[in-house]
């Protein structure tokens, strides 16, 4: 066992990185990197069944790695990835050890334990029901209880976070309030507790369910509570995302944030709002009442955009004074011009900044409304709205931040910097026209989560506009290169982080 | 930095550009904010707004004496039927059809009941595109009113099994 | 330096504070969202068919 009080000292920022905190972040990270392979294999093999000139798996085949695409990527890539960005929050940005490493230890246990479960379900076709495991659809017992040992994990993980930021608070390692960065993670664990919390009372009856013990569960209400789940566990996403905006904009560039005042408010207001946002998918469900859908979708949710058009201002602006500082001043725009983009994280910033806000923002607040809703419900234009906030935000942004984890963290070279530095033009370009192909898809009526939208084995004859197979095509070649991209960033996390030169101790070289 | 605890006193007033950008989003999202109610109220297309509980066994009930009551003929072994003006209507969502296939008439206003004797299903009209969430042991209650004649589409989107993809009802608009 | 203690905003302390933040942020969508939303699942009539 290490030392718990051992550490060493960043020579770029002066901060402690203790040695259990960087073990910790160190095995959550390869973990998350594993998973990411596992979904990005997926979704190729899905991607090339929708294309419809070549239709690759099965039906049986094509629904089963679907489940495991979503499972793998939504929830075993980011939130592993998420957790070791708890620990950098609070133990590294606070100077503090991190609170008991035991149990920050068996938290990851149970998260590998339950991810493996799921996972072992699922290919073996005992779980056949998607990301969304709608009741009265049943899986084997076990992958519920896959999902709650996950879930239990990553709980105990927030625990920690704030566990280790009390520390900090007590032991006075910071002075005043914690760092933006700090700040933006806590809203995210906050909201995580909320979201773990909703998983819970969901999955455990689910589980009993499953083994027969409880007889009945109410479909409508399971989606209710599901999506407390489901949806907020990307409200998580959205705020890790913005808080790592904020760093990407500090480890480029040296942006600092222009009023943090601002910043923070907008963090808040994410806190208390966002998710309510997880009523965007009962818009067209029976039973649930008018008021309780326009109530949860406008007059609190906006408040949640609010805060999102706030952090659209206050990171360019951070950039853009941090670009004049730095000396380019020329005109509007040399400071973005002349911007560090030979470097993976200012293109990753950016791609994420605009795919999120333009494609997956907008969409998302256009398909919240209960008319809109109609139009958009369960079409491929929804799976296109949050490929573009969780692949093309989220995941791109984690991608990015990762090229300095692997130097700042754990103290090894990248291998294949020129291949890291195209990597986030080569994803971001694919995920816009994989998620425009979708949306456009979507909006002519194509289904998600279907095997066949040519409908050849239909019983009634049926065929969309030809145009719907141009856009899906669009979408396929789309996911080619995001999948490639993808593959890049495997490559070189995996390589750096085992193979890559180890830096002395005083190196203070980034990238 | 923000990576490094802010200045002692960071609770200050905002810039100029950010109080003008901050005003004109709230601006905007109370606009949304407004709309939303009055869409709802003026709007035609709601999503169903009656609150109703019905249990898969009858609605199996239900929808069976409605199909043998109007029924006018069939289809791949499918039944068709055309229910006069006034009477409500019963569509079915099961692995994988929609039943049964409904000739209505253009101007009458029809009541759906759309429920599922199994599992979930999606409830999707084509090529204009209108799609609800059909829950068993929920009751989806929808008035519709055909405005053009021709042949409509339902297909499923909502995953339901291995045959989902296979999922296609029809509406017969005269 | 009693004085400068109290220059210290308010909202700055509020926003300093986990607690009332973490309670708020269980509190608005536990009562708004789910609970309000269980009880009209609960609450909705079921329809009764003669047999």
């Amino acid at each position: 066992m290490t030392n718990a009080a051992e550490f060493r000292t960043c020579p770029i920022t002066g901060k402690k990185v203790f040695k259990t905190t960087q073990n910790l972040m160190w095995i959550n990270a390869v973990t998350a990197v594993v998973f990411i392979l596992i979904g990005g294999i997926m979704a190729l093999l899905v991607a090339l069944t929708r294309w419809p000139a070549v239709h690759l798996l099965p039906a049986d085949l094509f629904y089963r790695f679907l489940t495991a695409h979503g499972l793998n990527m939504l929830i075993f890539w980011i939130v592993f990835f998420e957790i070791a960005g708890l620990y950098f929050g609070s133990s590294v940005l606070l100077n503090v050890r991190l609170a008991t490493p035991k149990l920050a230890w068996l938290a990851y246990l149970l998260m590998l334990v339950g991810a493996v479960m799921v996972d072992i379900m699922v290919f073996t076709g005992r779980a056949d029901v998607m990301f969304t495991s709608y009741v009265p659809l049943m899986a084997h017992p076990l992958y519920y209880l896959g999902i709650i040992l996950f879930a239990v994990g990553a709980l105990i993980g927030c625990g920690i976070f704030f566990a280790t930021w009390a520390i900090a608070r007590a032991e006075k390692t910071y002075e005043g309030s914690v760092p933006l960065v700090t700040f933006g993670l806590t809203a995210a664990a906050i909201i995580a507790v909320f979201t773990l919390s909703a998983g819970a009372i969901i999955y455990i009856p689910t589980f009993l369910w499953s083994l027969g013990i409880i007889k009945n569960l109410d479909a409508a209400m399971y989606r209710l509570i599901f999506w407390g789940l489901g949806h907020s566990s990307q409200q998580i996403n959205v705020t890790a995302m913005v808080s790592i905006w904020y760093l990407l904009g500090a480890l480029t560039v040296g942006a600092k944030p222009v009023n943090e005042k601002i910043c923070r408010t907008a963090f808040v207001l994410y806190i208390l709002f966002i998710n309510l946002a997880s009523e965007h998918h009962l818009l067209t469900d029976p039973t649930l009442s008018s008021a309780h859908k326009i109530a949860n979708t406008s007059y609190f949710m906006y408040l949640a955009v609010l805060a999102s058009m706030i952090h659209a201002l206050a990171i360019p602006m951070a950039l853009e004074v941090a670009q004049r500082k730095n000396g380019y001043t020329k005109g509007l725009f040399e400071w973005f011009t002349k911007a560090p983009w030979g470097q993976p994280g200012f293109p990753a910033l950016i791609f994420s900044l605009f795919i999120f806000g333009f494609i997956g923002g907008i969409t998302g607040v256009a398909y919240g409304t209960e008319q809109l809703a109609i139009k958009s419900h369960n079409t491929w234009a929804m799976t296109g709205h949050f490929h573009g906030t969780v692949v093309g935000g989220t995941t791109l942004a984690f991608m990015g931040l990762t090229y300095y984890v692997i130097p700042l963290i754990f103290r090894r070279e990248l291998i294949g910097k020129k291949l890291a530095t195209i990597q986030p033009y080569i994803f971001g370009i694919g995920i816009v026209l994989m998620s425009l192909g979708m949306g456009a898809a979507g909006t002519l009526g194509s289904p998600r989560r279907h095997w066949d939208v040519t409908f050849a084995v239909s019983i009634i004859p049926f065929s969309f506009d030809p145009t719907v197979i141009l856009f899906t095509t669009v979408a396929a070649i789309g996911a080619m290169l995001a999948v490639t991209g993808g593959a890049i960033y495997v490559l070189v996390s995996v390589l750096s982080v085992f193979f890559g030169r180890k830096m002395a101790a005083n190196e203070a070289k980034i990238i | 930095m923000p990576i490094t605890s802010p200045e002692k006193y960071w609770w200050k007033p905002a810039d100029k550009q950010e109080k003008i950008w901050i005003t004109l989003s709230l601006i905007w999202c109370l606009i949304l904010f407004a709309m939303m109610p009055l869409w709802h109220i003026y709007g035609k297309q709601n999503p169903s707004a009656e609150p109703l509980k019905i249990r898969p066994a009858d609605f199996m009930k239900v929808s069976n004496v409605f199909i043998e009551k109007y029924k006018v003929g069939e289809e791949s072994g499918i039944a068709i039927v055309e229910p006069p003006a006034g009477v409500d209507v019963y569509l079915r969502g099961q692995m994988w059809n929609w039943v049964p296939i409904l000739k209505l008439k253009k101007g009458v206003s029809y009541k759906f009941h759309i429920s599922s004797t199994d599992l979930m299903h999606g409830f999707s009209l084509q090529p204009m595109n209108m799609n609800f969430q059909i829950v068993p042991g929920h009751d989806n209650i929808l008035n519709f009113t055909p405005t053009e004649a021709g042949t409509f589409h339902i297909i499923c989107n909502e995953f339901c099994g291995i045959n989902h993809h296979t999922m296609v009802g029809k509406i017969i608009v005269m | 330096m009693k004085k400068e203690e109290d220059r210290i905003s308010g909202w700055q302390i509020f926003y300093d504070d986990l607690s009332l933040l973490f309670l708020l942020g269980m509190v608005i969508p536990a009562v708004i969202y789910l609970l309000w939303g269980v009880m009209e699942y609960a609450n909705a009539p079921t329809a009764v068919i003669a047999p």
